[in-house]
């Protein structure tokens, strides 16, 4: 997939930054695109205001809905429970009081006196499905993948069943009527659609977003950068559900009756083929299937009463025609079905409107590269005495000490190398230090503090910056966000504009800037590799922890790394902690080597020393031959 | 202690339903990554095979057997047609597809043979009690408790001792490893599938010879328990789904008894509600994947 408009616009320390312009422009032309559909629609006479004000209810929600799952990845079968919390809040508060004292007669006193207007009641039901949001988003946050989409719709079906069995609340199923339809106006409606598009542009703008994006593409990644993930799904979770509960009370007042059958299953298919229609990931997106959706299902209902018509008629042999209903629920299925097979991104997939048009047309894009060579790094200085230290690290697992009482220290300034052949432990070694996994005993210090069982976001925001073995970078965020997100999350006072600036230096330093707007998955794997080191560095580490960085790399790549490395350590102080098979490099770069073999330290000393260290050679070259006494 | 006994039997009764379903979850599960949501609907495809079976005249005891194979049939279908095309696609896709299916066939059963309930006549000898001095227990419990056990039993021998069961279980572990030994991709699937739709098939008939009648949903809410019972036990061994099993059979046959008459209404809300709050503290299972927490 290409980039669209991120592959050609320059980044300009202007104004307003990248990301912020997309949402501003998206937004800028999807509202008055939709405003001008329902204006034509609604002056052609064709079409029903009733369906006009449905659509826009529907693209409400599949906003809503699209916000989180786009961000999160987690594709929400749940939001419909918050659509309903919203329909039954503000019905509570705008049905006639005659109507509320046999239909709600339960209900406490001042609710059966209210008789609110819509818009009154909007803030309300907005709130309350804001309320089970965050209930529900402190289970939700916790949970990952499979497992966060069926607990989702366990929330649809507990929900269905407490409006159903909550008769005192919702009347059950002989359902709340008599709502006041004649609210719905299209001031009110247009004012909700516009409040709604925008507060999902603006969260979609901010670094929160850019955060969750990171978390969707590489979890374990965004954690090295100190992005906590469960923060955020909480989050967008949360203001999903209060977009969607707006989109519910709407709704009730466009038919003027409410039942839990409303929101459940049919109801569930309907967002989801929105959403995944037009591709989640991007809010413009599920709008544009938002509108596809509501004209088909008018197409269908309208279908399915035609047919209703022939029900019972005798077709041939004494089969009658069935009575059909449910084809928009099958409708919606085979449509789910043919997306995912034929197109599982959608018709944008990540990509929000005005990067899609920005590349065809040059809009909503940045202008000319006007000072794009003024990138200067930031001045920090990581203090002197400052110090990475673990003393008798062990982690042991039934029958077999991975690694055994090992003591390594780097300190501010130098670069420390730690090599050791296959098996040695480097890697358990590095999952230990960085918080991946607990260490069975000893301890790690961070400039004097006990560190041993911090999470590898506390590590990374106390200044452990990392990179991956195995490259983790954030796929479907550009070359510039990915430094972006760390910049941010080192310093959020910066400014939007500010913060890119930053990261376009750090990209410069690592002679990434040519590349700044590609999909950090379309670049090539040496680059890969750099920028990972460029995402570690805004954090502004103190430690450096390289794993492995040239592998894969050829000879010149890796030349070319080598001064970079020792600039950032002359510069900035930084002291590096370097895991490298590449012996070479390492015996360059390193002032202090550490040897590790099956778990235990052997040697460390200088590259001279550890190069002449008989234990050392036997481990490396003698490695060989006891493979071959084992197996012979 | 006759109160004690029932609810034990209770428990035993409602757990081992919910842990064969939970175990064919896991079965695919383990395989291919990604829990079934249509599996509910292999439930209500025994129903309706067993029911046309019964209205032409087939003797109960042999139309089950027939009817639990169909559930496997089904399944290895649903396979072939709907999964096999988004084979390498994630987890997510094939999830939200499955759902899919399970609203399609929904929708196939409302218009092909009836949006309403229809009865199924159980055997005589599945209803009634017997008593033990003041326990008082029903047959179809003791079916299906017998059943249950028997069907866990013979699945573990199959696992454990046949050659395809073994071939299962080693692709379970390592699908690259096993295919790269000779392990056929597509028969392991089938068969994976193929034993989920008969366990499926087996807990449908315990649970619809306890309530005699099959409608279009009926897997909905046993499945969504089982499905996140299953989460609760862990997915990655079929152990957990036993644990899941039982301990939502234990938790279904507590509310029971706590919750007073006017609050039934509520019951399946509160044991979803529970389970849902409990993946807080287990959402990795009871039997975690990875043993150690996230520091």
């Amino acid at each position: 997939m290409s980039a669209g408009l991120t592959d050609t616009a320059a980044i300009t320390p202007g104004r307003i930054d990248q990301r912020t312009r997309e949402c501003l422009w998206s937004f800028g032309l999807l509202l008055p695109a939709v405003l001008i559909i329902i204006g034509l629609a609604s002056l052609s006479g064709v079409v029903q205001r009733e369906l006009l004000l449905l659509g826009c209810v529907n693209i409400i929600a599949a906003t809503g809905l699209g916000l989180f799952s786009g961000t999160s990845g987690i594709l929400s079968l749940g939001h419909v429970a918050f659509f309903g919390v919203g329909a039954y809040v503000s019905a509570w508060f705008t049905l006639p009081a005659g109507m509320k004292s046999f239909l709600l007669a339960d209900m406490p006193l001042f609710i059966q006196e209210a008789e609110w207007s819509l818009v009154a009641s909007l803030p309300m039901a907005v709130l309350a499905a804001m309320v089970v949001g965050a209930v529900s988003g402190v289970i939700i946050m916790r949970l990952r993948d499979t497992s966060a989409v069926i607990a989702s719709f366990g929330l649809v079906v507990i929900a269905y069943l407490i409006f159903t069995g909550a008769k005192a609340l919702t009347n059950g199923k002989q359902s709340l009527y008599g709502l006041p339809t004649e609210q719905a106006t299209w001031p009110v409606f247009i004012g909700a659609l516009a409040a709604a598009l925008a507060a999902a542009y603006y969260l979609k703008s901010t670094r929160f977003a850019r955060n969750m994006e990171a978390t969707r593409d590489e979890e374990q990644a965004s954690r090295s950068i100190g992005i906590e993930p469960q923060f955020h799904i909480f989050l967008f979770w949360t203001a999903s559900a209060g977009i969607v509960g707006l989109a519910g009370a709407l709704f009730g007042h466009v038919t003027g009756v409410i039942s839990p059958n409303g929101f459940y299953l049919e109801k569930t298919f309907a967002l989801v083929v929105m959403i995944i229609l037009g591709g989640y990931r991007s809010v413009s997106g599920c709008v544009i299937g938002a509108v596809v959706i509501t004209v088909a299902e008018e197409i269908f209902r309208k279908t399915e009463e035609y047919l209703g018509t022939f029900a019972g008629t005798e077709l041939a042999f004494g089969f009658e025609f069935p009575l059909v209903f449910g084809l928009t629920a099958i409708s919606f299925s085979i449509m789910i079905l043919i997306i995912l097979y034929k197109r599982p991104e959608g018709v944008l997939g990540y990509r929000e409107i005005a990067a899609v048009l920005g590349g065809r047309f040059g809009l909503g894009g940045g202008s000319t590269d006007e000072g794009a060579s003024d990138y200067r790094l930031p001045t920090y200085a990581v203090p002197r005495d400052s110090v990475l230290e673990t003393t008798a690290l062990s982690k042991s697992y039934t029958g077999l000490k991975a690694l055994d009482d090992v003591s390594v220290r780097v300190e501010a300034g130098e670069i420390v190398g730690l090599i050791g052949p296959n098996g040695a432990g480097k890697t358990t070694f590095i999952n230990v230090l960085t918080g991946s996994l607990y260490a069975s005993s000893g301890t790690i210090r961070f400039n004097h503090e006990d560190g041993t069982e911090w999470s590898a976001v506390k590590l990374a925001r106390s200044g452990l910056g990392r990179t991956f073995q195995n490259i983790r970078l954030f796929s479907s965020l550009t070359v510039l966000e990915n430094v972006i997100s760390a910049v941010t999350v080192r310093t959020p006072g910066l400014s939007r504009p500010e913060a890119q600036v930053r990261a376009m230096s750090w990209l410069s330093f690592l002679g990434l800037e040519d590349k700044a707007n590609i999909l950090s998955r379309n670049l090539a794997y040496g680059d890969q590799r750099r920028l990972e080191i460029a995402r570690a560095l805004a954090l502004e580490p103190a430690f450096l922890l390289l794993d492995e960085p040239v592998a894969g790399m050829n000879a010149a790549e890796t030349e070319a790394l080598k001064e970079p490395l020792r600039q950032i350590v002359s510069e900035f102080g930084i002291g590096i902690l370097l895991v490298e098979h590449d012996l070479k490099m390492v015996m360059q770069l390193c002032d202090r080597i550490y040897v590790l073999n099956k778990g235990q330290l052997i040697a460390e000393g200088s590259p001279t020393d550890v190069a002449s260290n008989a234990q050392v050679v036997e481990a490396y070259v003698g490695e060989e031959t006891d493979h071959l006494t084992t197996h012979a | 202690m006759e109160a004690f006994a029932q609810y034990l039997i209770a428990v035993l009764n409602l757990g081992s339903i919910y842990a064969l379903l939970a175990l064919g979850l896991v079965v695919v599960f383990g395989l291919l990554g990604f829990l079934n949501f249509a599996h509910g609907d292999l439930m209500a495809l025994f129903g309706y095979c067993l029911l046309f079976q019964t209205l032409w005249g087939v003797p109960f005891w042999i139309a089950v057997p027939i009817a639990i194979v169909f559930a496997g049939l089904c399944a290895v279908a649903m396979e072939r047609i709907a999964f096999r095309p988004l084979r390498g696609h994630s987890p997510m896709t094939l999830l939200i597809t499955s759902f899919a299916i399970s609203g399609a066939l929904h929708v196939i059963f409302q218009i092909t043979i009836s949006p309403r309930s229809k009865p199924i006549p159980i055997p005589e000898i599945l209803s009634g009690y017997i008593t033990f001095g003041d326990v008082f227990i029903g047959r179809a419990q003791i079916f299906t408790i017998i059943v249950a056990v028997g069907s866990l039993l013979a699945l573990r021998y199959f696992l454990a001792n046949s050659r395809l069961g073994v071939a299962l279980r080693a692709s379970a572990a390592d699908f690259d490893v096993a295919r790269a030994m000779g392990i056929r991709a597509n028969r392991v699937i089938a068969l994976a599938f193929f034993l989920s739709g008969v366990l499926a098939g087996v807990a449908a008939l315990l649970w619809i010879s306890q309530r005699g009648a099959v409608f279009p949903t009926l897997g909905l809410t046993p499945m969504i328990k089982a499905l996140i019972a299953a989460i609760i036990g862990g997915l990655s061994n079929p152990k957990g789904a036993l644990y899941g099993g039982f301990f939502l059979g234990a938790l279904e046959a507590t509310l029971l008894n706590v919750l007073s008459d006017d609050l039934v209404v509520f019951r399946d809300a509160a044991v979803l509600l529970i389970l849902v709050f409990f993946l807080v503290f287990r959402p990795n299972g009871i039997i975690a994947t990875n043993p150690e927490p996230m520091r």
